[in-house]
């Protein structure tokens, strides 16, 4: 009999788990703030260390509401209109030989407990990353920084250790927004009582933006509007969610459900794809993305790439990395893994227009050094290589909390196994790839390559950034690949030394460069970036959207703060955007 | 034929038995039913399996979201969103499945019978030391102690997977058999052979175990299921092994590429009524050993 009670139970436990797969949402709504005044963005991945909300001290944990609406920036970058909006500042200006870059605050802004915000914030940040190189951001911000003085509260002069017209447009040196965010300034009276501020967790994180935090948790943080913003009184504005909250509700089906019924607001990029999308805003006419057909998807400037380990002596030879790279079929990748939703990519610069000229300058390039999927190319490069493709064993690293790593590399690899191929795939959460990646410890791996300007994205390939296998490098796209060739960086440092709007001298550069960087593809150019990220405007309207492109549809990036609150036009000063309410 | 069978029967007694017992389980319906539908799902997928070339299992080697079809056997049950036959996935996956348990019960029952039978018959220290290991086992949540070995194991093979699942299987017939052996050790027959000089491993072996036998296929036969089971958990939640198929990953994959909300009922379905139909046939064999073991239990058909 006791036989037969296992049985039950188990066949219970079944059924039971069966059940357990329909997600069920708890709602959220404290009582200081209802559903429609709250404004919910669902994030991709659970926090390993919520309490911990240092931005300085390792693991990337910026873009779950840190610097979207704690902290904010001096300028920020608006690619969708090309508008370079100063916040904190008011304006800069390079000296003549590019040198020094003086920086005007704007008056009146406080951080969020009253203390006033002054250009000493400014120059105790880069001190205190000059004495802690540790830090994260300090390796880059020491490199292009000599000095900040602050000759009055609101004035800022950066001396630059080689002058460089383009470091206002440096996300890593500089407070301003460009792709994805920023350097951050951390405020001098809270952060100098700190000994050591590695271990410092600024639980509590005093920031200038319109948010404070009120409770963190592994499954994300929520924020609520801090009433003494300073923007209220200097700008005459604040946004108008009083809550904002950055949740982890589960996997793709789970934030599916929750967007369908109306009990978020957005979906952060990578969680949704094509397909359960045209599912739920079929059933559900509140819910909309960046177009209303396919691709739905905003291009986002980091295209995507296989990273493929440079010192590896298997795939030292460009002939055998462009044999690779002919062998992917990137129309595949398109059609299957991004169910349509994004275009191949043949470099590592997104297809914005403004780069049309660029692309155009290096097409007899392309001609000779083709990047795309042709498997008789793929045969005969290996054989010119004196290489048997089924001598080759790959380790392909995958990020599992990437679901976008996950369904390319299930067909990457396919289409390399049946190039002949030996490939073993490593899945892994980003915190156990990370020391791999930095150390060289893989041969390929799917990467976005940011910021995507061409000229710094170049620079991702100079061999100011190589480092040996086995030590660390700067970053992933930062040359984890180990590619190291001294003319092609000399090229880059040219670039770097002219104006970014010089496009005359730019493009016979960019020409030079790209000779040296195509036949020796030291990464394989995989598709461009697909940005999906649903809007559910049930209780808020105003979201960018493709017919309404005020603003870039980034809940992950620090222009979400500006998303949210708008900003006055640097032409007219009138008001732009804004979230607002739907009732209103 | 018949006369010689007549001469035979009286000289080997158990030889009778045997095929008593073997007849008895043929003419049990529940039995005979469960292992048919057993069979029949286990050779579908070898024979099928036996069609299909490497080419087939690749991603876009069909037009993706298809849904079921007659045009050809690999489009019977659909295609999944990276454009791979369910179906041909299917016939990877049963065998996979099946592997899982049948490793994985082999080692919990084999290994839980070694431990109880040692701590039941020499009792004493031997007997206290197993048991509190035995205890602890036990008092583990063991799907907690899977998931944690299975994330560190990140990327787990479907071999390592069973061994994984089995290293957490053997408490409970361990348990069981000890306890048995407790009862058995005294009755009369394990006495006269000790006063017969048997060695202590010869009665475990020839006089213990023969006994225990039946108790032993009927918790193999839950095993397997519950391994299989334990799978398909594990897998559901990211832990499987990842690039090969089992029922648990294909309800993975299904699941991670949104196939419940976007109607793709063929992707999911399949799995979960293959994993229904495995437990209830393997539910009947069991119902049906446990009437032949027990004729208290037999019903007028199965009899």
């Amino acid at each position: 009999m006791k036989q037969r009670r296992f049985w039950v139970v188990t066949l219970l436990a079944v059924v039971m788990g069966i059940a357990a797969m329909a997600p069920a949402l708890a709602a959220q709504d404290s009582a200081d703030a209802t559903r429609e005044e709250t404004f919910r963005v669902a994030i991709g991945r659970q926090l390993s260390d919520p309490t911990n909300l240092n931005l300085y001290a390792g693991a990337s944990r910026s873009d779950t509401g840190l610097h979207q609406v704690v902290y904010e920036y001096l300028f920020y970058n608006n690619l969708q209109t090309g508008e370079f909006t100063p916040w904190l500042a008011e304006s800069y200006e390079y000296n003549d030989d590019y040198s020094q870059l003086t920086v005007h605050l704007r008056d009146g802004v406080t951080w969020s407990d009253g203390e006033a915000f002054t250009s000493e914030d400014i120059v105790f940040t880069y001190d205190l990353l000059r004495a802690n190189p540790a830090m994260e951001w300090a390796n880059e911000a020491n490199n292009a920084v000599a000095s900040v003085e602050a000759p009055d509260p609101l004035t800022a002069v950066y001396t630059l250790t080689a002058p460089s017209p383009r470091f206002h447009l440096n996300r890593e040196a500089f407070s301003a927004v460009q792709i994805w965010g920023g350097l951050t300034i951390l405020p001098k009276h809270i952060w100098e009582a700190e000994a050591d501020p590695l271990a410092f967790k600024n639980s509590n994180p005093v920031g200038t933006g319109p948010y404070v935090l009120d409770s963190a948790s592994q499954n994300g943080l929520v924020y609520v509007r801090n009433d003494n913003y300073w923007g209220a009184t200097v700008l005459g504005h604040t946004p108008a969610p009083k809550k904002v909250e950055f949740v982890y509700l589960g996997d793709e089906q789970t934030v599916a459900l929750a967007l369908a019924s109306n009990e978020l607001d957005i979906a952060t990029i990578g969680i949704l794809s094509a397909g359960t999308f045209q599912q739920i805003a079929g059933d559900n006419p509140a819910i909309t993305a960046w177009t209303n057909e396919l691709p739905y998807a905003w291009a986002d400037p980091c295209p995507r790439a296989l990273m493929v380990q440079n010192a590896n002596p298997q795939l030292e030879n460009p002939l055998v990395r462009h044999a690779i790279s002919s062998l992917i079929d990137r129309d595949a990748i398109v059609a299957l893994a991004y169910e349509g939703t994004t275009i191949p990519a043949q470099g590592v610069w997104p297809s914005y227009d403004a780069l049309t000229p660029y692309m155009d300058a290096v097409a007899d390039l392309y001609e000779a050094n083709p990047v795309n999927y042709d498997p008789d190319r793929a045969a005969a490069l290996f054989e010119e290589a004196g290489v048997d493709p089924g001598d080759i064993t790959l380790r392909y690293t995958v990020n599992t909390d990437s679901v976008e790593d996950v369904k390319v590399s299930q067909v990457v690899a396919d289409q390399l196994i049946a190039g002949g191929l030996n490939v073993e795939v490593q899945q892994m959460g980003s915190a156990a790839r990370e020391p791999m990646l930095l150390a060289g410890d893989y041969d390929l791996s799917f990467q976005a390559f940011c910021p995507g300007y061409l000229t710094e994205n170049l620079e991702l390939f100079h061999s100011k950034f190589y480092v040996p296998l086995g030590e660390n490098a700067p970053w992933y796209e930062r040359n984890s690949f180990r590619y190291n060739n001294e003319e092609f960086s000399a090229i880059v440092d040219q670039m770097l030394a002219t104006p970014p709007d010089d496009q005359e001298a730019l493009i016979p550069l960019f020409h030079d460069a790209m000779s040296i960087w195509l036949p020796d593809l030291p990464v394989i150019p995989l598709v461009q970036a697909p940005a999906l990220v649903p809007f559910n405007g049930t209780y808020w309207q105003g979201w960018p959207t493709a017919s309404d492109a005020w603003n870039m549809p980034v809940s992950w990036w620090a222009n979400f703060n500006l998303i949210l609150n708008g900003y006055p036009s640097t032409e007219s000063g009138e008001w732009v955007g804004g979230v607002t309410p739907v009732g209103s | 034929m018949a006369a010689i069978t007549v001469t035979e029967q009286p000289q080997d007694g158990p030889l009778i038995e045997r095929r008593s017992i073997f007849s008895t389980l043929l003419g049990n319906r529940k039995f005979v039913w469960g292992a048919a539908v057993f069979l029949a799902i286990w050779l579908t997928a070898i024979i099928g399996s036996q069609f299909v070339e490497p080419a087939m299992r690749r991603t876009g080697a069909y037009p993706p979201k298809l849904s079921p079809s007659f045009d050809s056997p690999a489009l019977w049950v659909g295609t999944t969103t990276l454009g791979q036959s369910v179906a041909v996935q299917w016939t990877q996956a049963v065998p996979n499945s099946m592997l899982v348990g049948l490793i994985a019960a082999a080692i919990g029952t084999s290994v839980g019978a070694i431990i109880g039978l040692l701590g039941g018959y020499y009792g004493g220290r031997v007997d206290a030391v197993l048991r509190v290991i035995v205890d602890i086992f036990l008092s583990i949540p063991s799907l907690l102690f899977l998931i944690l070995i299975a994330s560190l194991l990140k990327g787990v093979s479907v071999v390592e997977m069973a061994l994984v699942i089995g290293a957490f299987a053997w408490a409970w017939p361990a348990r069981a058999v000890r306890s048995q052996t407790l009862s058995l050790k005294e009755r009369p027959f394990v006495r006269v052979a000790k006063l017969s000089g048997m060695g202590n491993l010869e009665i475990i072996l020839r006089e213990l175990l023969p006994h225990l036998l039946a108790w032993l296929g009927a918790n193999f036969l839950n095993a397997f299921i519950a391994a299989i089971l334990a799978e398909s958990a594990l897998s559901i939640i990211g832990l499987g092994p990842a690039r090969e198929m089992t029922l648990g990953m294909m309800i993975y994959w299904a699941l991670n590429f949104g196939a419940m909300i976007q109607n793709m009922w063929w992707w999911w379905i399949t799995p979960v009524i293959t994993l229904i139909v495995l437990f209830l046939s393997l539910f009947l064999v069991h119902l049906g050993l446990d009437e032949v073991g027990n004729p208290r239990l037999r019903t007028e058909q199965g009899g």
